[in-house]
């Protein structure tokens, strides 16, 4: 049974829309005919409600809803003709569901042997039997003692009676509590909510009321008690201590012996009401109980509103062009703010209530992970008993939130990672236990954010894969030549498993293991930007990484040029890019039968020239002497595009592609830059097939010894971050060495002895002031938010305090000067006719550090 | 038809549109020109984070297109066809008339087939000649 309260409230808000449904349907029923449609919709959602319910454990609502289905389905099946009646006792069946999922907590308290019974009756003799049922529950149950209870009475005591044995079987005592308030108390009803909170926590109040006492009719005021009637399954002594009350107010009553006396108790409410003269009272008294409900009504259905998913979008777009507005105003205005008195706090708060904002309205798109968890406890324990393995399974992180759309994207893949596991990955209970292993395996799901993605780690300990088993298969299948699968190195090898149209199984079985499987895995995951990792460890067991963008719109990507056009490449297929300049390392670009290759470490690599692919005039004139080829590569093969200019690195915000232009296979959407231009975002794939690659399978390039990332590759680029401690300075830091920059405001900054120390997602980090260590000026400085750099692989829990940040440049490459020399310093060199210093950061932790330790 | 009509210049004739359809113009726009997108789309353009598909209606309705002819103003419609939003260039914006029935006609039946079909009707109004412009025809089947 499921207990997680935020998917109680989701299944909540999801139920109710099924019993809207049911509601507008069956009320379509009363004004127009009988529609197959109509009933096969209620039916659904009746049989949703239920399976749902299931998984909760609500039992009432199970029962009901099945109930309704039951009707239903003999309604759709047409052995049951829809009459007004049935459509009637349908609603109120419904509308009793509707108060169960609004009093979802309490809902296992509620009566609904009534209405069930009336369905079942539909159900079975196909009419309506309310009024046969009246008389024949009024004989079933007839009480010689009250022969005057009416039908529906009756069937309360009945049901009375079910609670009362059922929970004596629980192992529920019964407890009467009588509490007899001074004479003129005043506070009797908070007294009564109190109390009433916490019999409530340690069991369920049956009846609880207030009456007066006249022990004498001439005494002018009358006395008050009230009166609990409650069940836990808690010993007398320990419920009087629970609920703090006096040993002798409470009195045990036998469910067995006094039963007669409970049953009275519980009734007393109606008799008490009787007496106008305390309606007050039993109204306060009807507070005391309400108010626990009230709050759990209020948690579960009131925190929510159902938004369009069309409308939270919109709210995207028009956030993302206020964050654009907001930047556009910040440099317009940075020469003025001098001159204009007061702006600035102003431009600050805008700056951050935007920042925020985006934030916040990107996160209405977030939903908890736990969407994607829930079904897979069902989906291993059906797998693990049918290929009679046996397992447990860890989930952590299901409180990790990402975009809806990846979380919907992420269902097939997972299932499909999870069921190779169990199919593959782990033995059966002898093998492992052949193997000195716990005949138990262990499947490990875990969630978890790092540096605004979201890693999810399958990890299983089975067997592993094998590699050589891969090999063989790679070498049968032609996927690796002869001699490259000799020098292939492991990991690599596994990976191959991602390769369409392999399988290590030599038995198809119907779980897996059919040859489609992990290329399809990773060509959905890589589709919204994501990548998979491999671990293997053969007879350990295997981690699939699944590392995931947080949301699905922003991509980080490329912004090249070909002539007057920009256009944005998503950096996920970007291997490298090279450069080759006129007169040098000639030959490397090569023309053959009118095509263009480039020689890669010695691979020939097709080469297309963007302009040629998209149909613009190549201007041959106006290009450059350095010619810039990106490498891309889709699956396994690889080929080059030649741009005019690389402009840099820019986060999009990916917008689909107007329908008109859809025919347009270049393009895989439009963006708008930070400048707020509108740019075509390329599509790899769509480009290999315009420019006429054809990959043959032979011709699939193949090396991946050495592949170099990226990353590396940006970096011979030289990114730099440019920014300004308390004096003019500039200074400059490879953007390799940081991890991230974050906006922080001074109260933030706390001090300890005479070190500052800034709390960052709860580890403590100790701040360094770079002009405490370089012989740079030191001014104080009062502005309103400053950032603190941490950088990459900080084993010390250091970070950069810095007044702003100015800028990321790219720099070709790096002429270091050696004119202005100091302890922490690289060398200074000129980025746009300023002299940048280049921080050593190792070398000014260091000093940091070797301050703290006197050794 | 009956109501206010917003006419404008297009490749030389007098046009006109239901004014419902109108929802803005703007003029010096700033475009991003599609490459290898068909030729009677412009470019797509940036209004306040929406994406907006400029297209060039001359072409479409096969009326003369000035060499000379700077893509400056543009009009963008309300709503969304074929789930875009479009707009399109015109040469000069004209005025808002009010047009009864009785100044309507169909279209000639000599005017080509194809620029007739977008034509739902034509208006004589102070000498001159509307034509009324079928928008949701031409922008669905384009």
């Amino acid at each position: 049974m499921l207990n997680d309260e935020k998917l109680i409230q989701e299944f909540v808000v999801e139920a109710k829309e099924h019993v809207e449904k049911i509601e507008s349907g069956l009320l379509s029923f009363e004004q127009k005919e009988y529609d197959e449609n109509v009933i096969n919709a209620i039916f659904r959602s009746a049989h949703n409600i239920k399976g749902t319910a299931g998984f909760f454990g609500f039992q009432k609502i199970v029962e009901l809803s099945h109930a309704m289905e039951s009707v239903l389905g003999k309604i759709r099946s047409r052995e049951l003709a829809l009459i007004l009646d049935i459509v009637d006792a349908l609603l109120m069946a419904n509308d009793e569901l509707r108060e169960l999922l609004d009093h979802i907590a309490i809902s296992e308290e509620r009566d609904i042997a009534s209405l069930v019974k009336r369905l079942q009756h539909i159900y079975i003799s196909g009419k309506d039997a309310q009024l046969i049922e009246r008389l024949d529950a009024a004989d079933e149950t007839f009480i010689p003692q009250i022969p005057q209870k009416t039908a529906a009475e009756n069937h309360r005591d009945n049901a009375t009676n079910k609670m009362i044995s059922e929970l004596g079987k629980k192992g529920h005592k019964i407890y009467k509590y009588v509490h007899e308030f001074d004479s003129q108390q005043i506070d009797v009803e908070r007294f009564s909510i109190n109390m009433s909170k916490s019999i409530q926590s340690i069991g369920t109040i049956l009846n609880s009321y207030i009456r007066n006492k006249n022990f004498l009719k001439e005494e002018k005021f009358s006395r008050q008690e009230i009166v609990f009637l409650f069940s836990t399954v808690l010993e007398k002594e320990l419920a009087v201590m629970a609920i703090g009350a006096n040993a002798r107010d409470i009195e045990e009553l036998s469910i067995s012996t006094q039963s007669a006396e409970i049953f009275q108790l519980l009734s007393e409410i109606e008799e008490k009401s009787a007496y106008p003269k305390e309606e007050n009272l039993l109204k306060s008294k009807q507070k005391a109980l309400d108010f626990s409900e009230e709050k759990i009504k209020n948690d579960l259905a009131e925190e929510r509103i159902k938004v369009d998913v069309a409308l939270l979008n919109n709210l995207v777009n028009l956030s993302s062009e206020m964050v654009l507005a907001r930047n556009q105003l910040l440099r317009l205005l940075e020469a003025h703010v001098d001159g204009i008195p007061g702006i600035r706090p102003v431009l600050q708060k805008i700056d951050h209530t935007t920042t925020e904002m985006q934030e916040k309205i990107m996160r209405t798109r977030m939903q908890p992970i736990s969407i994607l968890f829930h079904s897979i406890p069902r989906l291993v324990r059906d797998l693990s008993k049918k290929l009679g393995k046996s397992l447990t399974l860890k989930m952590e992180g299901k409180e990790v939130e990402m975009d809806k759309s990846i979380l919907e994207g992420l269902i097939d893949p997972f299932t499909h990672l999870i069921r190779n596991a169990l199919d593959h990955g782990i033995e059966k209970p002898e093998t492992r236990k052949a193997l000195g292993k716990d005949p138990t395996a262990m499947i490990e799901i875990k969630a978890r954010h790092e540096g605004g993605r979201v890693i999810i780690d399958i990890m299983d300990d089975g067997a592993g894969i094998d590699v050589e088993k891969v090999r063989q298969q790679a070498l049968q299948k032609g996927l690796v030549g002869q001699e490259e699968a000799k020098d292939i190195s492991e990991s690599k090898m596994a990976e191959l498993v991602f390769s369409p149209g392999f399988s290590t199984v030599s038995q198809v079985s119907d779980i897996s293991g059919r040859g489609v499987g992990l290329d399809v895995v990773r060509s959905n995951i890589e589709k919204f930007g994501g990548t998979v990792e491999l671990h293997t460890l053969k007879g350990k067991g295997t981690t699939f990484r699944l590392l995931l963008p947080l949301t699905l719109a922003i991509i980080p990507s490329l912004i090249l040029a070909v002539g007057k056009h920009s256009f944005a490449l998503p950096q996920a297929h970007l291997q490298e890019i090279v450069r080759i300049v006129d007169g040098q390392e000639t030959g490397r670009l090569q023309w053959i039968q009118g095509q263009r290759v480039l020689q890669l470490r010695g691979k020939l690599v097709p080469i297309v020239h963007l302009a040629n692919v998209i149909g613009l005039e190549k201007n041959f004139e106006a290009s450059s002497p350095i010619t810039r080829i990106l490498i891309i590569k889709i699956a396994r093969r690889t080929f080059g595009i030649i741009v005019d200019a690389i402009h840099g690195q820019e986060e999009l915000l990916v917008k689909p592609m107007p329908n008109h232009l859809k025919e347009v296979k270049v393009y895989s959407g439009v963006t708008i830059l930070g400048d707020g231009s509108i740019a075509m975002v390329l599509d790899v794939e769509g480009i290999a097939s315009m420019g006429k690659l054809v990959f043959s399978e032979e011709g699939v390039e193949s090396s991946h010894s050495e592949m170099v990332s990226l990353d590396s590759q940006i970096q011979e680029m030289q990114n730099l971050l440019l920014f300004q401690c308390s004096g003019p300075e500039i200074f400059g830091l490879h953007l390799s060495m940081i991890a991230r920059v974050n906006e922080i405001s001074p109260h933030q900054i706390e001090e300890i002895g005479n070190k500052q120390y800034y709390n960052s997602q709860g580890n403590i980090m100790q701040l360094i002031r770079l002009e405490q260590y370089l012989p740079v000026v030191s001014k104080e400085h009062s502005g309103e938010k400053m950032y603190v750099i941490t950088p990459k692989g900080n084993t010390l829990s250091l970070g950069l305090l810095v007044r702003t940040i100015k800028d990321t440049v790219q720099v070709d490459s790096l002429m270091v000067e050696e004119d202005i020399q100091g302890k922490g310093l690289l060398g200074s060199t000129i980025i746009n006719e300023k002299i940048v210093l280049l921080v050593d950061l190792h070398e000014v932790f260091e000093m940091s550090t070797s301050e703290q330790l006197p050794n | 038809m009956t109501g206010k009509i917003l006419t404008f210049y297009l490749g030389g004739s007098l046009c006109g549109i239901d004014i419902v359809f109108a929802k803005e113009i703007n003029r010096n726009v700033k475009y991003t020109a599609v490459p290898g997108g068909a030729s009677h789309v412009v470019g797509l353009l940036n209004l306040r984070g929406q994406v907006v598909t400029l297209f060039d209606l001359t072409q479409i309705l096969h009326l003369n297109q000035k060499q000379e002819d700077k893509k400056t103003k543009c009009m963008i419609l309300k709503g969304l066809f074929q789930g875009d939003h479009v707009g399109f260039f015109i040469d000069k914006l004209a005025e808002v008339i009010d047009i009864t029935p009785d100044m309507c006609e169909l279209p000639p039946a000599n005017i080509k087939n194809l620029q007739g079909r977008f034509i739902s009707e034509i208006v004589k109004f102070n000498k001159e000649i509307i034509l009324i412009l079928d928008i949701n025809k031409i922008f669905d089947a384009i």
